[in-house]
């Protein structure tokens, strides 16, 4: 787990410069930590990229105004909101498509009793797209890519109280998503 | 993933759903190429002067380096005897050194040199920007980014992860090449010779080889045939080959004055 790369509780080792922020030394310090964050959420190796790519011309398009204190908790933050935006037009992409499209471009939504590994990630990705963004964003940072309630929280802007309230509440949301994925046919999903 | 943090805050219910997502972990060749297209990406965006070429160039620049070996190793066709000529030449030369041209509705769009030695160690220089030196026998890439002297060294694939290396398993691509090559009728003049075409598609692009009439290639024009709608782009090959080439220009050590990105070192490999 990445938790344990050596970069993860490094000081702000950003070197500023008179045009701004060291983005080559950002990019290959935490560019994989990116890459892995957006494709824990997405699954998907391809729009991970488009997304680590995104992140970094984001910061050189608009650097963060405000001193970070993590950059690694920034960036995967930036990278899981964006993947989580992925999977929210694809759920949007599915209802307006049709049960007919979902049910080709999900053919292992089946109620089972054996879920295999690559079918509960995919539930799961499904549920993430369902809840509330910032809900699905808390839940990613915490259980997907490990971070603290403090590092989500200045990542989010916001307190660890709120943070634990939001992974509650993102717990009980996906709960129920996943019972009505495993529970109805996938054209009841779409 | 932290089995502690994880039992701490998330119901026993959550937990099979996570540790599947977690088992999942991208490749690690699909991360070294995510990690290599985003350098690049940021080479582009930080050099306004280059910003509309330079996703051109990485794009052409992995096409070159795919298409070379093709080219090299390609299986016979039923393109009879000259075309085995022309492919000789590919597999026998001491150093073929190639200038690359890609335009867009007849605009030059980029610019690049190709050399190989014998070693089938491959350079390209893009103009004064970027250079790329590929040693295959040591899996080895060394990236110059010679406006902020930066280098960056990288292994071509992980062992064992060949499996995932979809996007650079030149391997992969060699073996399944199914060329048909078909003589054209028209001939040209190139560099005041009579050139010959070869009609060939393969890998998503429609390639015209021209060779003189004893299989000398002079030039392989390519059009790619997966892009929507009318694009007009165009990249254009001129061989030349078994001209004398420095040993330098296939070194992986970075010039004294480029800061070496990130801690691999060729002297890592090696261990």
């Amino acid at each position: 787990m990445h938790l344990h790369s050596p970069s993860n509780h490094s000081p702000p080792m950003i070197r500023e410069t008179d045009t701004g922020l060291d983005i080559d030394r950002l990019a290959v310090d935490h560019g994989r930590d990116v890459f892995a964050a957006a494709f824990r959420v997405t699954g998907n190796g391809a729009v991970a990229e488009d997304i680590q790519q995104n992140v970094f011309v984001r910061l050189i398009e608009r650097p963060p105004k405000a001193r970070i204190e993590s950059w690694k908790s920034y960036l995967c933050a930036m990278a899981t909101r964006a993947a989580i935006d992925e999977l929210r037009r694809g759920q949007r992409w599915k209802r307006l498509t049709g049960p007919l499209l979902a049910a080709r471009s999900s053919p292992d939504a089946q109620p089972t009793t054996a879920l295999d590994n690559r079918i509960r990630a995919r539930t799961l990705r499904v549920a993430l797209g369902r809840i509330p963004r910032r809900q699905a964003e808390c839940f990613a940072l915490r259980f997907f890519d490990g971070l603290e309630l403090a590092e989500i929280a200045d990542a989010m802007s916001t307190t660890s109280n709120a943070v634990s309230v939001t992974l509650n509440r993102a717990v009980r949301a996906l709960q129920h998503r996943i019972s009505v994925i495993e529970t109805r046919s996938p054209e009841a999903e779409s | 993933m932290n089995r502690q943090t994880t039992s701490q805050s998330n119901p026993n219910a959550l937990e099979d759903y996570i540790d599947a997502v977690l088992a999942q972990p991208p490749g690690t060749a699909q991360a070294d190429s995510a990690q290599r297209k985003l350098i690049a990406r940021i080479d582009a965006e930080k050099t306004p002067s280059r910003h509309a070429r330079a996703g051109w160039g990485w794009a052409t620049a992995a096409l070159a380096a795919v298409l070379l070996p093709m080219l090299m190793w390609m299986p016979g066709t039923n393109g009879g005897l000259v075309f085995a000529d022309v492919q000789r030449f590919f597999t026998d030369f001491e150093t073929l050194s190639a200038r690359l041209t890609t335009t867009m509705r007849e605009e030059t769009i980029l610019e690049m040199d190709i050399r190989v030695d014998a070693q089938d160690r491959v350079r390209l220089d893009a103009g004064g920007g970027f250079s790329y030196v590929i040693d295959p026998n040591r899996s080895l890439m060394l990236q110059l980014f010679h406006d902020r002297k930066q280098a960056m060294l990288m292994p071509l694939s992980e062992p064992g992860a060949v499996d995932e290396a979809e996007a650079i398993d030149w391997l992969e691509d060699i073996r399944e090449f199914q060329g048909q090559a078909e003589l054209l009728d028209e001939t040209m003049v190139i560099g005041g010779q009579q050139a010959y075409g070869f009609s060939l598609a393969a890998g998503g692009m429609n390639m015209t080889l021209w060779a003189t009439e004893s299989g000398q290639p002079l030039r392989l024009q390519m059009q790619p045939t997966d892009l929507p709608g009318p694009h007009g782009i165009e990249t254009r090959m001129d061989f030349e080959f078994d001209r004398p080439l420095d040993e330098s220009l296939f070194s992986l050590t970075p010039p004294e004055s480029y800061r070496l990105l990130g801690e691999f070192t060729a002297d890592t490999q090696r261990d």
